[in-house]
């Protein structure tokens, strides 16, 4: 992500000190900081202290920052740099969960069985959701959302806070968590499904008057 | 980055325009083709040289024979010499066919003009199909046109087997029957020079490379291995042998009732008129739900049941809404048959299938005629009966099982086209359907552009043909939407942001 001019107006107010401007992006970044962080660490307390230090890593460089990143980039790393060390420290990997990262993402009893006629096509599709405009309660949705985001496993839950939420691409997240870029998209690819059903299953049981299934698109 | 899906994309005027202009002289040969004046009175004219109904099922099945043997090496020179050349040939075999017919003085001649006559429909049933299909998909690259074009496409022809069928009444009934076979010959002659005309599609010719042997094995391993493609084609059969039966024994009904020879032309026009009509209703009628489908059923079966009754009027009504309803479901075939297989065996695929079709209807021709013969074409009748309760079963089991195609947006078709020329300079030839299952796995590979083209092309080529793989990309984009506007709101504790707060504000003081 190039460096844009607010982003250098935000440097500035920093710089002057403008407390407004550190509460925003404090708040702002905290959460994504936090889920990169505990990919490392593994626990909540641990990621915690590690975003609390990773600030005040940012509040003593701020003067040396040269502005070759965006200021969003350059306290992720510190953030990534102060989960690193202290996960070595701790001599702590987070332990790769082999279960949670392998076999298929969607239920296997959606397919059909290679006793039937289409063996491994839709026996029990996707139905369409309400688009957005449709949708009653967003607030509800979002919380559907964030529930399913914090249940996911740290590793995905990491791939898909920097992506997703943050916005990052594939090279810079997988800097990040220091794993390659395929690795992060399998973790990437395991969150989105987890989060779809999630929504699937929120919205299959409260909207009632909903399209019936095979008045789909066509 | 990411690539959307077109939920109901508008079609490019433009390119709508284009597309028209360019089908434009394909259209003029298919209706110059159609102008079969001799088909109407064809069974009078047989009737007075020397044929019986028995006689008539023998030469039916003979036809069935030769069509089956040339249809296999019609579909492997369309795809790789020119589909067009192909459609050339058969134009020239129906002028052949109609001259050696008006020669005819006895059974043996005739026959050696249904055998011309076979040539003609081997080389262009399934051609004609798949070269408005890839034009189509050259020029707007939406598979959701191709059921509207080939109906257009058919509605002309329709138009122009009514309009032939009604003057080759007339004409057979102010001079002769015999006059009606020398007067189409023109017009297939005609048909030659406006199909030297059209530009060809390109899409299919990028195979070049393939070795003969590789393309038949190809094209067996999808019929073969390829389970979904069973009750497809099965329903295509099905339907291809209650279309033939109709049109080679529909008009023993009229001459069970001892029919006067005027009402051959109108009633023959009816029947094609049919063929227009279930052109442009295919698109429309949704036998992917359950009303539509039970609807049609219902309608099926009791035409079919109708016909074992000894009525004229009831039996000319039944065949014509059985021709009618069983086009519909030929289409239906056809567009699930082209949706599963890649663009390079698609001809071939579509002339197997018709092939087989032939080799279906060789016993049931020569029993038909048999029985029509020996008990009447009312006991006979439940021999078609019998297809259309197999049709209606194959029917649920298809439309409930496989849904419609979906369009693909053009930036799609671009990536998807791009993907087609890496594998033939790889020369990848085992773009073979994908299943459901595999294709979920591979939505953010597909959203991240990682895909290697061989793997893409099989993914859009599955998603583009499955409304449930569609839907579940779609719901992927929508949950990193969804993901997109969260803002974060797990903010850090207050007693953290206050330490972080009193931080900041020392380290400028300082």
């Amino acid at each position: 992500m190039p460096p844009t001019p607010e982003d250098g107006q935000l440097v500035e107010r920093l710089r002057r000190g403008d407390e407004a401007a550190f509460t925003q992006i404090v708040d702002a970044w905290s959460g994504g900081m936090r889920r990169l962080a505990m990919s490392y660490v593994g626990s909540m307390a641990s990621a915690d202290e590690v975003v609390q230090d990773a600030w005040l890593a940012v509040i003593e460089n701020l003067a040396g920052f040269e502005g070759r990143s965006t200021l969003k980039h350059w306290v992720f790393r510190i953030a990534a740099n102060t989960a690193k060390s202290r996960a070595s420290r701790d001599s702590r990997v987070v332990p790769v969960d082999l279960t949670a990262e392998a076999g298929p993402t969607v239920e296997p009893g959606r397919f059909q069985r290679p006793t039937e006629w289409f063996p491994g096509h839709w026996n029990d599709p996707p139905t369409p959701w309400p688009t957005p405009e449709e949708a009653t309660d967003a607030a509800e949705l979002r919380r559907v959302v964030t529930d399913a985001l914090h249940s996911l496993p740290p590793r995905q839950a990491a791939a898909v806070a920097l992506r997703d939420v943050e916005g990052y691409g594939a090279e810079e997240t997988a800097e990040l968590m220091g794993i390659s870029p395929a690795n992060q998209r399998v973790l990437l690819h395991r969150g989105r499904a987890a989060v779809r059903a999630a929504i699937e299953d929120y919205l299959d049981a409260g909207v009632t008057d909903r399209p019936a299934r095979d008045s789909g698109t066509s | 980055m990411t690539t959307t899906l077109a939920e109901e994309q508008p079609v490019d005027p433009e390119a709508d325009k284009r597309l028209s202009r360019r089908l434009l002289p394909l259209t003029v040969a298919v209706a110059l083709q159609g102008f079969l004046l001799w088909v109407p009175v064809e069974k009078l004219f047989m009737t007075d040289i020397g044929f019986d109904a028995a006689s008539i099922g023998v030469m039916a099945a003979a036809y069935a024979v030769a069509t089956p043997i040339i249809e296999i090496p019609s579909g492997v020179l369309a795809d790789r010499w020119s589909r067009r050349g192909v459609l050339v040939i058969a134009a020239v075999a129906l002028a052949l066919t109609s001259l050696i017919g008006g020669l005819s003085y006895n059974v043996p001649t005739y026959i050696g003009c249904a055998l011309v006559l076979a040539v003609y429909f081997a080389m262009y049933s399934g051609t004609m199909d798949a070269i408005v299909y890839d034009t189509v998909l050259e020029e707007i690259g939406a598979s959701e046109q191709f059921e509207q074009r080939i109906g257009r496409v058919r509605a002309v022809e329709s138009a122009s087997l009514v309009i032939g069928a009604l003057a080759g009444g007339v004409l057979a009934e102010l001079t002769s029957a015999r006059l009606t076979y020398f007067l189409t010959v023109p017009f297939a002659i005609l048909a030659v020079f406006a199909l030297l005309r059209f530009r060809e599609p390109q899409l299919h010719k990028e195979q070049e490379a393939v070795s003969l042997g590789a393309h038949i094995a190809t094209t067996y391993r999808a019929m073969i291995r390829t389970k979904r493609l069973v009750p497809i084609i099965v329903l295509a059969l099905l339907a291809a042998l209650l279309l033939s039966t109709i049109f080679e024994f529909g008009p023993l009904w009229l001459v069970a009732a001892d029919a006067a020879p005027g009402l051959y032309g109108p009633y023959w026009a009816g029947l094609m008129a049919m063929l227009g009509l279930g052109g442009l209703l295919a698109g429309r009628i949704a036998l992917h739900r359950a009303g539509p489908l039970a609807v049609v059923i219902v309608l099926a079966l009791a035409a079919a049941v109708a016909l074992t009754v000894d009525n004229l009027g009831v039996a000319i009504a039944a065949q014509i809404v059985l021709t009618l309803l069983f086009l519909i479901a030929s289409i239906r075939a056809t567009q699930l048959l082209h949706d599963s297989v890649p663009s390079n065996i698609r001809t071939g695929v579509a002339s197997g299938v018709g092939a087989l079709g032939w080799i279906v209807f060789v016993p049931f021709a020569f029993v038909l005629g048999l029985v029509s013969r020996d008990q009447g074409v009312h006991v006979a009748a439940w021999m078609i009966v019998g297809v259309t309760v197999a049709a209606s079963v194959v029917l649920v089991v298809v439309g409930r099982a496989q849904p419609p195609g979906i369009p693909i947006a053009e930036d799609l078709t671009s990536r998807l086209l791009r993907d087609v020329r890496h594998c033939l300079m790889e020369r990848r030839q085992d773009i073979e359907p994908m299943d459901c299952d595999e294709t979920v796995e591979l939505v953010t590979e597909f959203l991240d552009d990682t895909l290697s083209p061989h793997a893409e092309l099989k993914f859009v080529n599955h998603v583009r043909g499955c409304l449930g793989c569609s839907e579940y990309l779609e719901q992927v984009q929508r949950t990193v939407e969804e993901l997109r506007n969260l803002d974060d709101e797990e903010r850090l504790s207050e007693k953290t942001r206050a330490e972080l707060m009193a931080a900041f504000s020392r380290s400028i003081e300082s």
